[in-house]
């Protein structure tokens, strides 16, 4: 049986590095071990001591109990050895291999010795016993050191050697079968362990094939979402630098049309209205492109508020009233009463895909209607409970309907169905993609039903403010909460909120730190500047605690938030403001990296005001808290 | 916040005369049509462009302006440093933004901070047409998708400008004073800048402001300025 079984090595064994796979290989072979080992250290006690008693009868006297010694220290040695291999991450598997195998060796020696032993008398019932023994043994080895055929084989061979002649010179016929049956013993269970590593070879070969198609993956993964951002990239740039000529064009056509008015002049009408048209039409197409590279850069953030759902689709239905009555098709809203749906969600967003929606119905259906409502999911729907949970806001058209096979591509850009001449003026075929993308971007599972003939349904599960966030409807056109309080706005000036508080400025423009200590002081706080990093920490070292950061996001040579971090490592959690005078959405970005209130510059008392109002902000001293008591 | 203008003082001295306009934009080909504009629409306007900041800073400084048009992006500074900026010079004008996105948040934004109106760069010729009318006409002009309210009917299209209302019909029983002031906020004016205009004390300010918005029924000058939008109360 040869232990060199090379010839199977993983599936796509070019790929794999041979040293890293022998490395892994004897890694899970030592788990596999040490797992088997330490499970069999009773058994193989307990067996031990069975043969050292058998050597005893047989007469063998202080050589059985010198043998148990031995194969005792063997046996915890080897478990010694397997811990320490195990434990260690930089496993130096030849070595820990070489082990193995010597003590396997080592104990097929023992056990060869015993029966060197034993066999110096004539045959007994104990010989059998022993025999006995042995075999099972060896089946436990296939599990405890089978897994490489090398080491089984430093077990198996010394015990066939002496076990097959033994029995043949001192049992007469039934030790001649006996040494059949125990070498055959040996042989089968080596081909075993000979299978076993194959099958681990296998599945190591596997496992790593696994990681590699992974990894692979996350590297294309990485690579289109790299193409996907240049892509954003290119598009917002384009869009942003067309749209600038096209709104000049706007205005001058703008005076075109006035002045065609007042000159009565046919033809100047005709030319400023075709001018108009091709300008709404290009600037439908610039919207559209610029919302979608938006979008997938991720720079619009849903700011949820609660909305009732009646008064925005009345309003939806308000906007839209004057194109349904030019094509003629009757505009439904079926939405319960104002008050018994309020949503939590950014109405602006929904407002759009809404817009999206119902805009195409009202597009693509020539007569009938178009209804836009809202109802409660009935509980069973959403969940055991009472209160309805979510709702669901639908758009239903007369319109021709979708077939089935074109359902998923009417989401896609620029798709349009029976428009294969791209006639422009039915739009542009960014709609249904931008309403997909907002879905996605705000959670609310969006669902198209429809069929040739049956008009169109496209339905959003939109959920339900939950009784807390219901107790304060926030009217549509009031900021959301926390970001701005508009009635804290206009008395920032007197905000008591800084008085008594130590506050460290950090700018690199020294213009700008003194006017923001002049401002802060002026606020009634203890105010104090640092140029950087570095004149910050000087300052909290020379015993200044602040009670608050305010530091430039660019500094030179480092961001603001090492700054904070490199003051608050000196005194503990301080709460923080970042100031940028970017507009870059990647620093703006990265300024709120840091998960302190980011505001712009310049910066003055209203915007400060309200930056503060998020803020938990405790004086440190007893003299500064009675300071703001009164 | 530190350097007043001389023009603060002197804006009440040059009411009557023709309204003085100051349309800031980078964007050279759309202040040229933008003037162009407005001269078609009322050849009485005195009209001044700037093309950056720094420019229209300096004019502000110089000129007590009526109306200032102003691009909300201008090259990499973004309008809440612009209208600040201008007001910190000394501009009492009413700012009204003008720009290419649409955002709500970003009208509600311009407002908050000190905007009297706003004007989608890429509206239509008749669009831009009745807006522009309605805003020198003295009304604040918000588009409006972004006039959102609980009775949004009337919204649905802009004040037409025969409809404007005055302050003072809309504010009967308070005091011309206090009406002066409300005018000032709504055309986002500070606190300090509307003292200063009106020679009073800020506390003063603040007393009628309270007493104004408990009349309106609005909570602050934003609201305000969203209410002047929808019912075409003339603030400038």
């Amino acid at each position: 049986m040869s232990a060199e079984s090379h010839q199977t090595g993983p599936p796509d064994g070019a790929a794999i590095d041979p040293a890293f796979f022998r490395m892994r290989e004897s890694k899970s072979r030592f788990r596999l071990i040490g797992a088997a080992v330490e499970r069999l250290v009773i058994t193989h006690r307990v067996v031990d001591l069975c043969a050292a008693w058998l050597l005893w009868r047989l007469g063998a006297g202080g050589w059985a109990v010198a043998w148990f010694a031995a194969s005792t220290t063997l046996h915890l040695a080897r478990l010694v050895h397997l811990r320490h291999w195990r434990r260690r991450g930089d496993m130096d598997h030849e070595r820990a291999d070489r082990g193995l195998g010597i003590y396997c060796a080592a104990m097929g020696f023992m056990w060869a010795l015993a029966f060197v032993l034993a066999f110096t008398q004539p045959v007994r019932p104990e010989h059998y016993a022993l025999t006995m023994l042995c075999l099972t043994l060896t089946v436990d080895a296939v599990f405890a050191a089978g897994w490489q055929p090398k080491v089984f084989a430093g077990w198996a061979i010394p015990l066939g050697l002496v076990l097959g002649p033994a029995w043949v010179w001192r049992g007469g016929d039934l030790g001649f079968g006996m040494a059949i049956i125990s070498v055959g013993h040996l042989v089968t269970m080596t081909g075993f362990a000979a299978a076993q590593s194959q099958a681990l070879r296998r599945r190591v070969g596997l496992s790593i094939e696994n990681e590699q198609l992974t990894s692979r993956l996350r590297i294309e993964r990485d690579r289109a979402e790299a193409a996907s951002h240049a892509r954003t990239r290119f598009l917002a740039a384009g869009s942003h630098d067309l749209r600038q000529p096209l709104h000049a064009l706007s205005i001058n056509a703008a005076t075109l049309s006035l002045l065609s008015k007042r000159l009565q002049d046919p033809l100047l009408s005709e030319v400023s209205g075709s001018i108009g048209r091709a300008l709404r039409h290009s600037n439908g197409v610039l919207d559209g492109l610029l919302d979608i590279s938006r979008l997938d850069a991720g720079v619009i953030r849903p700011e949820a508020q609660n909305v009732d759902l009646s008064v925005l689709l009345a309003q939806l239905r308000d906007e839209l009233a004057p194109v349904a009555a030019q094509r003629g098709l009757a505009l439904r809203l079926e939405v319960p009463r104002p008050g018994v749906l309020t949503a939590h969600v950014d109405p602006d967003l929904l407002m759009r895909m809404l817009r999206h929606l119902a805009g195409n119905a009202l597009k693509f259906t020539a007569q009938g209607h178009v209804v836009i409502g809202a109802e409660a999911l009935p509980a069973a729907v959403t969940a055991i409970t009472t209160p309805p949970a979510s709702a669901r806001l639908f758009v239903d058209d007369s319109g021709p309907g979708i077939p089935l096979e074109s359902q998923e591509q009417v989401f896609e850009e620029f798709s349009q169905l029976g428009n294969p001449s791209r006639d422009r003026s039915q739009g542009l075929g960014l709609g249904l993609a931008i309403v997909r993308r907002l879905s996605g971007l705000m959670s609310l599972p969006l669902t198209l039903t429809s069929a040739p003939g049956q008009g169109t349904r496209f339905e959003l599960r939109i959920p339900l403010a939950s009784a807390a966030q219901q107790g304060r409807p926030v009217p549509a056109e009031q900021p959301p909460p926390g970001v701005a309080e508009p009635a804290a706005a206009p008395a920032a000036m007197d905000d008591h909120r800084l008085r008594g508080l130590r506050v460290l400025a950090i700018d690199d423009e020294p213009d700008i730190v003194r006017s923001l200590v002049g401002l802060l002081t002026h606020m009634g706080s203890d105010a104090r500047g640092a140029s950087g990093r570095d004149e910050a920490v000087a300052l909290v070292a020379g015993g200044f605690r602040p009670d608050l950061i305010i530091a430039d996001h660019r500094l030179r040579g480092h961001s603001g938030l090492e700054a904070i971090s490199a003051v608050c490592a000196y005194t503990g959690p301080v709460p923080a403001l970042v100031v940028t005078g970017d507009t870059a959405p990647q620093t703006i970005l990265q300024a709120m990296s840091g998960g302190y209130p980011v505001i712009h510059k310049p910066v003055d008392g209203e915007r400060l005001a309200r930056a503060l109002a998020s803020l938990d902000l405790k004086p440190g001293s007893l003299a500064a808290q009675e300071r703001v008591a009164d | 916040m530190g350097s007043c203008g001389p023009a603060a003082a002197a804006v009440g001295e040059v009411r009557g005369d023709a309204m003085r306009v100051l349309m800031v934009d980078d964007h050279l080909m759309f202040l040229q049509g933008l003037k162009n504009l407005l001269g078609a629409i009322a050849p009485e306007l005195s009209l001044d462009t700037a093309e950056s900041l720094a420019k229209a800073t300096q004019r502000v400084a110089q000129v007590p302006y009526d109306l200032v048009l102003l691009d909300w992006h201008l090259e990499a500074i973004d309008g809440e440093t612009t209208i600040a900026t201008l007001r910190e010079a000394g501009c009492a004008a009413r700012i009204v933004v003008l720009s290419g996105e649409t955002d709500p948040k970003l009208i509600r934004r311009a407002i908050e901070i000190g905007a009297a109106g706003f004007i989608p760069k890429r509206y239509s010729s008749e669009l831009m047409l009745a807006a522009l009318d309605l805003v020198i006409k003295g009304a604040v002009f918000l588009p409006p998708e972004a006039l959102k309210d609980s009775a949004p009917r009337e919204a649905a299209a802009p004040v037409s400008p025969d409809r404007l209302v005055e302050a003072h019909d809309r504010l009967a029983g308070l005091t011309p004073r206090q009406i002066d002031v409300y005018r000032a906020a709504a055309r986002g004016l500070p606190n300090k800048l509307i003292a200063r205009e009106l020679g009073i004390a800020e506390s003063t300010v603040k007393t009628h402001l309270t007493s104004v918005f408990n009349a309106l029924g609005v909570r602050n000058r934003t609201e305000a300025a969203y209410q002047a939008s929808r019912e075409g109360i003339r603030v400038g």
